[in-house]
């Protein structure tokens, strides 16, 4: 068999579990991924509460996320080639993972992407992230065109106003998030911050990786 | 832009043009452009479309884009004539037997040893394509292997427009009249070429992907002619009507490796020692071995340089060894492809994972140049294998042969 992110040839392990669970990664890239880290709100490895995390408590604006693995060494090989070539049935290497999420949400809604970013990608990372939990997926924010936030600093996040508006009533709705890699945690806050304006009940959020 | 003979993506075609393109579906039941068959993933089309994963790197194709070319034919060939040459006999007998192949449109295989001077073989071969009204290929498996041939090429043509194709390389899609390229560019080829040079078959990439012939052939018309050349040909190849060219340009024998079986940390320390002075080589099986290897020889007060296939600065690295005479470590990736005056190989654990193949081509690599023909080359090893003695025969049957 071989690996779906590096390619090498691998003997896939003998064991009765394995009957229905595919084997899609070799060994030696499946430890690559470190789980999550101490962070309560956003998992980042170190304190039990990041500085960034008591900053938006302080700002009465706690948003719980639970990333999946850190954003290091072959998260980044596999971010590459997921979204920025388009490797879309790659995901599949995430499949367990992603279907042991707990859902307790009434929805799951997905950080959209803006219609020029969509028509060129052709595919929403964060909405076929949300698609495989289950889930009932809702797509209940838009999203304006705006500058693609990898290119921006920290500052600048934080400085940029909220693109996101809502598109159907979320009333009494609770809510999770989905994204793909949290990085400053804007986005997440911007999209909680507008969902709770219409009225959500509860936000929290998920996403792949947690960038360190 | 000019399309013709060539395949591409229509997200990648930016200008308008005026004359009338050919569209194809980029995916049927298989990608269109690679061959391989697809996998099935969202798009926002409305489908599930299919995409072709095996050649992501240069676009992904899915069920609902399309490839586009230009129907109209090529511009005609400019016939050129190539500088000066002295070949020996031996040489010239392999030159004629290239030119009658690309007369008669037919395949051949050139069997010539490592230093056989390959290169200025082909010259007459692609003169005599040029002035017959036909494109040709020199295709290798390596950008470094491409670089080198474009500029002997580049001096020995004036006349031809000749285009260098590699990952990075300026005139991406370009077509001239003699292209030198790396296999994967040829992927957007489309049957254009009508005499195609591969250059070591044998090599890395070649042989575990069965893909890369593909490319080849996808890239060369119906009736055009090919010759491979290698100076360790496989099995497979060696169906094909052959040459043999057992002598090196400059007529020394190939230098015969001898075994040392089995060996410690001193013979190699030692080894080392006895040829201070002259460049220095040293194969290691694996690329954890470089590490202990390295410490090993800094303990004795030897200082030595690294090189692996990962190493970002590996171009620099083997240059400058280029220039002086220390030792440097390296895995199989300096088994081809390189030049070095009066170099001296030693290969540790010699049994261990290298192919008969891959230590011939090592032990080519020693006195390469006409003014230091002779050289030492050593297969340390701790166990006899079959690879070894294969190769060391292998190399005394091509000397018994030359000097027949």
């Amino acid at each position: 068999m071989n690996c779906q992110l590096c390619g090498q040839d691998f003997l896939p392990s003998w064991m009765l579990s394995n009957v229905w669970t595919r084997q899609t990664l070799c060994p030696t890239c499946k430890i690559e991924f470190v789980k999550r880290g101490e962070c309560e709100d956003c998992g980042k490895p170190g304190q039990a509460l990041c500085a960034d995390c008591q900053d938006w408590r302080d700002r009465n604006q706690r948003l719980v996320t639970h990333p999946l693995f850190l954003y290091q060494s072959h998260a980044k090989t596999f971010m590459k080639r997921y979204k920025f070539l388009g490797d879309t049935a790659l995901l599949d290497v995430f499949k367990p993972e992603l279907k042991k999420v707990k859902v307790k949400q009434d929805w799951i809604v997905p950080i959209p992407l803006s219609p020029d970013r969509l028509r060129e990608r052709r595919f929403n990372q964060a909405e076929l992230i949300a698609r495989m939990m289950r889930g009932r997926v809702r797509l209940v924010l838009e999203r304006a065109d705006g500058v693609a936030l990898s290119h921006l600093t920290r500052h600048e996040r934080l400085e940029r106003d909220n693109p996101y508006r809502v598109i159907q009533p979320v009333t009494g709705k609770t809510i999770l998030l989905v994204d793909d890699v949290y990085t400053t945690g804007i986005t997440l806050h911007q999209a909680a911050s507008r969902l709770y304006e219409a009225g959500a009940k509860e936000i929290s959020a998920v996403t792949l990786f947690r960038s360190v | 832009m000019d399309l013709r003979g060539r395949l591409i993506p229509d997200y990648r075609l930016d200008k308008p043009v005026d004359h009338p393109l050919e569209y194809r579906p980029a995916v049927t039941w298989r990608c269109e452009r690679c061959g391989k068959l697809p996998t099935r993933g969202p798009c926002t089309c409305g489908k599930r479309c299919y995409y072709c994963r095996h050649c992501l790197i240069f676009g992904k194709l899915r069920t609902c884009d399309r490839l586009v070319t230009d129907p109209r034919p090529l511009d005609p060939v400019r016939s050129d004539c190539h500088t000066e040459l002295n070949l020996t006999i031996d040489q010239q007998r392999i030159a004629e037997a290239i030119v009658r192949t690309i007369d008669q449109r037919k395949r051949l295989l050139v069997h010539a040893v490592c230093g056989a001077g390959k290169t200025p073989m082909l010259f007459p071969g692609i003169e005599r394509a040029l002035s017959t009204n036909r494109r040709v290929l020199i295709t290798a498996p390596r950008a470094d292997v491409v670089r080198e041939l474009t500029g002997h090429l580049r001096r020995a043509f004036q006349q031809a427009t000749i285009v260098s194709l590699f990952g990075g390389s300026e005139d991406r899609l370009g077509l001239g009249d003699i292209t030198i390229s790396t296999t994967h560019q040829l992927i957007h080829y489309r049957t254009c070429f009508d005499v195609v040079f591969i250059d070591e078959v044998d090599a890395f990439p070649y042989r575990s992907d069965r893909t890369l012939h593909r490319y080849v052939r996808q890239a060369t018309a119906p009736d055009a002619s090919l010759i491979l050349l290698s100076a360790t040909p496989s099995l497979r190849d060696r169906r094909l009507p052959t040459v043999r060219l057992m002598r090196r340009y400059h007529g020394f024998p190939l230098p015969t490796p001898r075994m040392q079986v089995p060996y410690g940390k001193h013979d190699v320390v030692n080894w080392v020692l006895t040829h201070a002075g002259k460049p220095r080589l040293l194969f290691v099986p694996q690329v954890e071995a470089l590490e202990t290897w390295q410490t090993c020889l800094q303990q004795q007060g030897i200082t030595c340089e690294t090189v692996h296939a990962a190493d970002p600065d590996r171009i620099t690295k083997v240059a400058r060894f280029r220039q002086t005479t220390g030792v440097l470590l390296t895995t199989t990736i300096l088994e081809r492809g390189v030049t070095l005056i009066d170099v001296q190989v030693a290969v540790l654990d010699a049994d261990q994972s290298f192919s008969s193949a891959a230590l011939i081509q090592i032990s080519g690599r020693v006195g390469r140049s006409a003014d230091f023909p002779e050289g030492d080359v050593v297969l340390f090893a701790n166990d006899r294998s079959d690879t070894m003695y294969q190769a060391i025969d292998q190399i005394k049957r091509a000397n018994r042969e030359g000097f027949r």
